[in-house]
């Protein structure tokens, strides 16, 4: 009782004793809040990851015929949610006088894209339609593609804000536009698939002849906004069937990439060894491929396609922390010193609670509590400021640029048109115990100190 | 005297003080570790722009380009402060690889050899043609063929060690290149979906490595004529996107970009009856770091918030310093006392203690800095050992265009981290001094006080 009595007190006395509570705090907040604006970016990749590509992604080596079936087998499987196939391409489009854009062409089959991913709710016209979206095709002149267009290819973000101008961008809707894709031109679908599979093998075989550009109008009939700059300024959105026509001249449902959604209570790690097997017997026994091709096929979790980057960024958060960690050492200096003051300028105190049988453990051990009280005080108000800081990071930005017209985070550097702001309880914790410690580790040595005062020697007249 | 001889004495004596050089050395330590690498990388980044882009450009973001274009490089050449001009065009193209069959969207820049090689410093980027740029649109395997330069990531696989996997020789590789031809109110020169691109054969003939990520990554070079042609910048009159200027050596770039600005404003004027005068419009004048600003600014910034964090955790040192010159002071209030009755004064109590705090900064600083400057000068070394012994790498080469961590500290940011360090320990020591020298020594000197 005594113990916590006297350290509770020498809390409230001292009030040098603060400046070490700031000092524990500032270096938690610091610390769990450039843990948790580096772990809600990776998240946010991921996320975006999942959200644009499934829980899964089957890429086969070379473009597959019978996509349509594939689909069926992967979805009659109780692992598997939905599937969608995709069929990519690079090219360009002309949206309008001297607007000319480098773009990536995606087919997609809009209905299981739903499904799969989060596409209606990054679809500025139709997300808040309750029915599924659809490819509006043009009444009047049935060879014009329908498209879904990324916003970035239609606008720029305003340069201070960051935001996009709605108005602007929707006006666009309706009208047409030209791509331009590389296309080959083959008979059948198997001797396109052969060709494709002969492209991909070779980087240096002799020219072939077949290859040739080919252009086609499209109708801008929605935009996309996924606020993930990347693919906002990069993709045009057309049906599979239709791209198909223009890059093959046949509609054998061909694709190159399946996106795959688990079924509820089922991860994505376990899911990948069935869509393997799946894969497996269609590729052997409906493709007729050989077994080495089928084994090249990657088949990995949306998350795992990302894990080079992520790592990256772990690695970087890492080697920040421990910068920051290094110098926070110094807290423990900070509280050794204001300790062994204490305990300095309490000798006499010390040494009376000893002549009246309190023991060494017991003096040590207010020292301790002390530096205990201080470590929980500290690191709380750290938790609760690192917490108050990222939960608002994106107002303080918008402030800092509002006073300084200083615009730290733009959608086009860093990926995405908000800061990811999900605060991270895991480090926050973590941080929180790591001062605690600090703070009872700095107070250990005066408390050893402290516990050595010999009562005879300090209380003596003279 | 002592106010010279008690702080050497103070600092000497009290082993505490030991503790304040230690805090003090580790944040610089730190600092100017960090702040090396971060300047390098900025300083690397923004050289490379500069050599990339030459000293000022001549601009528009149109892709329909703007006209006489050769007539202004002739008033450019004829400027006392102009070395070398050159005309440059950007586009977006289809590229598909004839032996692969892969397709890529990528950027194209059409620049004239002859002259981008004398503009800017190009020709170092090249890999089989460094010592003969001007042939770098001449494939070695046929020097008859049109050839195309490839931006270094999109054909060469980096290896972890941060080295481009070369191959010994120039394979023979050709891409077909499709562009929309535009014509100057930028609509589609030629009609029907079927017809509305232009296509045309280009053969491998080197690849750049200009040491900037995205361009290394997105761009092909073509011979300007050609691109041109591609991209319809030759109907109803020759047209350009760009035009490179290098300044003489030693000119001040802000003044001569002014001088072009009003050149530029001079000659449009004089051209107003021109056709295609309506795409003058568009065209700025920049000098090299403005026209590059999106790009290096993020990085600047990023800089700017690093400081920013540094100087927040450096307010714990000036906590430290300031507990550490509490304690020492309240050790010495007999001393202090003493010193007051000889009849020092309260100023002579602070430079005492303010002194100290001086060298305990100077101290620390200089700690700090020789044991930066022994980390940074081993740092690759380092880095390489963890990456033999560890698989530790800094940075993953594959993923940044980064070669050597950069070392090389400036002597101005030492000079100014050591200046900071001295701040912070005076600013740490003043509310101790001044109690210090609050002090009355009869208080202090009271015998229930001894």
């Amino acid at each position: 009782m005594l113990k916590f009595f006297l350290a509770l007190r020498y809390l409230k006395k001292k009030k040098i004793v603060f400046l070490s509570i700031v000092a524990v705090a500032l270096s938690t907040a610091l610390l769990v809040t450039v843990a948790s604006l580096f772990t809600a970016f990776i998240e946010a990749i991921e996320s975006s990851s999942s959200d644009y590509l499934g829980d899964i992604v089957l890429e086969p080596p070379a473009e597959i015929s019978y996509s349509d079936e594939l689909v069926a087998k992967l979805c009659s499987s109780k692992e598997i949610a939905a599937a969608s196939v995709v069929l990519s391409t690079n090219g360009l489009i002309h949206l309008g006088s001297g607007n000319v854009k480098a773009v990536s062409i995606w087919g997609i089959d809009l209905p299981s894209r739903c499904r799969v991913t989060g596409m209606k709710n990054s679809l500025l016209m139709q997300k808040n339609l309750s029915s599924i979206p659809e490819f509006e095709n043009d009444a009047n002149d049935s060879d014009i593609i329908p498209a879904f267009v990324g916003i970035g290819l239609l606008a720029e973000p305003d340069a201070k804000t960051d935001e996009y101008d709605l108005s602007l961008v929707k006006a666009f809707v309706g009208d047409n536009a030209i791509i331009t894709v590389g296309s080959v031109q083959s008979d059948s679908a198997e001797a396109a698939m052969s060709l494709t599979r002969r492209r991909k093998d070779s980087l240096t075989d002799d020219s072939f002849a077949g290859l040739q550009s080919r252009s086609a109008r499209i109708r801008i009939c929605d935009v996309v906004f996924t606020s993930v700059y990347d693919i906002d300024k990069r993709f045009i959105f057309v049906p599979v069937d239709r791209l198909a026509a223009v890059l093959r001249g046949q509609t054998q449902k061909p694709a190159d990439v399946i996106h795959i959604k688990c079924a509820d209570g089922f991860s994505p790690q376990q899911t990948v060894s069935v869509v393997r097997r799946i894969w497996t017997d269609f590729a052997s026994g409906r493709l007729d491929w050989p077994n080495f091709y089928i084994a090249d096929t990657e088949i990995t979790t949306s998350v795992a396609k990302q894990s080079q980057y992520t790592a990256e960024l772990r690695k970087q958060m890492g080697v920040l922390l421990v910068i920051f960690g290094v110098i926070s050492a110094g807290v423990v200096v900070l509280v050794f010193c204001i300790f062994y003051m204490i305990v300095t300028s309490k000798q006499k105190d010390l040494a009376i609670i000893k002549s009246i049988g309190g023991s060494s453990i017991t003096i040590a051990s207010i020292f301790l509590f002390f530096g205990l009280f201080i470590g929980l005080i500290g690191a709380s108000v750290g938790v609760v400021v690192g917490f108050a800081i990222t939960h608002n990071v994106n107002t303080i930005e918008r402030w800092i640029g509002l006073l300084f017209g200083l615009k730290l985070w733009s959608s086009s550097v860093y990926m995405f048109s908000r800061i990811p702001n999900h605060f991270n309880w895991y480090w926050a914790w973590r941080f929180f115990g790591a001062a605690v410690l600090a703070s009872v580790l700095g107070a250990l040595a005066p408390a050893i100190t402290a516990a050595k005062a010999i009562p005879a020697k300090i209380l003596r007249y003279e | 005297m002592y106010a010279c001889l008690l702080p050497a004495r103070f600092f000497l004596r009290r082993r505490i003080t030991i503790l304040a050089v230690l805090a003090v050395a580790l944040c610089v330590f730190t600092v100017v570790v960090v702040m090396t690498v971060m300047n390098g990388l900025v300083i690397d980044f923004t050289a490379k722009n500069h050599a990339f882009f030459s000293d000022c450009i001549v601009s528009t973001d149109s892709l329909v380009g703007f006209g006489l274009y050769e007539e202004f490089i002739s008033r450019l050449e004829g400027a006392d402060f102009v070395a070398s001009a050159a005309p440059v065009i950007s586009a977006f193209g289809l590229v598909e690889s004839e032996s692969s069959g892969k397709n890529a969207a990528l950027d194209l820049m059409g620049i004239d050899i002859a002259r981008h090689i004398k503009t800017t410093d190009f020709a170092d980027t090249l890999y089989y043609r460094r010592d003969a740029p001007i042939l770098a649109f001449r494939p070695i395997y046929d020097t008859n063929l049109p050839g195309c330069i490839v931006g270094v990531d999109l054909l060469v696989e980096r290896q972890k060690s941060g080295q481009y996997r070369q191959l010994s020789y120039l394979p023979a590789w050709s891409y077909l290149v499709t562009c929309f031809p535009l014509t100057p109110k930028g609509a589609l020169a030629k009609t029907g979906t079927q017809l509305s691109a232009n296509s045309r054969t280009f053969y491998y003939s080197d690849n750049s490595n200009s040491g900037l990520a995205r361009i290394d990554s997105t761009v092909v070079y073509l011979p300007f004529d050609f691109l041109q042609s591609l991209c319809g910048m030759d109907i109803a009159g020759r047209r350009t996107n760009a035009i490179f200027i290098k300044f003489k050596q030693g000119s001040d770039i802000n003044l001569c970009t002014d001088k072009v600005s009003r050149l530029w404003q001079d000659f449009i004027s004089q051209k107003s009856d021109f056709a295609l005068a309506n795409l003058f419009g568009t065209v700025r004048v920049a000098d090299w770091k403005t026209y590059r600003r999106q790009t290096i600014a993020p990085m600047e910034k990023e800089q700017t918030m690093l400081i920013l964090l540094f100087a927040l955790v450096g307010l714990i040192t000036v906590f430290i310093i300031f507990v550490i010159f509490y304690m020492i002071i309240s050790r010495k209030s007999r001393d202090i006392g003493i010193l007051k009755s000889l009849g020092v004064s309260k100023a002579g109590i602070v430079r005492v203690f303010m002194r100290l705090a001086f060298l305990t900064g100077i101290c620390g600083a200089a700690v700090g800095i020789a044991s930066a400057l022994i980390f940074l000068a081993n740092i690759n070394r380092l880095e390489g050992w963890l990456f033999d012994k560890f698989g530790f790498q800094m940075w993953n080469r594959e993923i940044y265009a980064i070669g050597e961590i950069p070392h090389d500290t400036a002597p101005l940011l030492l000079a100014a981290v050591a200046a900071c360090a001295v701040a912070a320990c005076l600013l740490g020591a003043l509310l101790p001094t001044l109690s210090a020298a609050g002090r009355k020594c009869v208080d202090v000197l009271q015998v229930n006080q001894l």
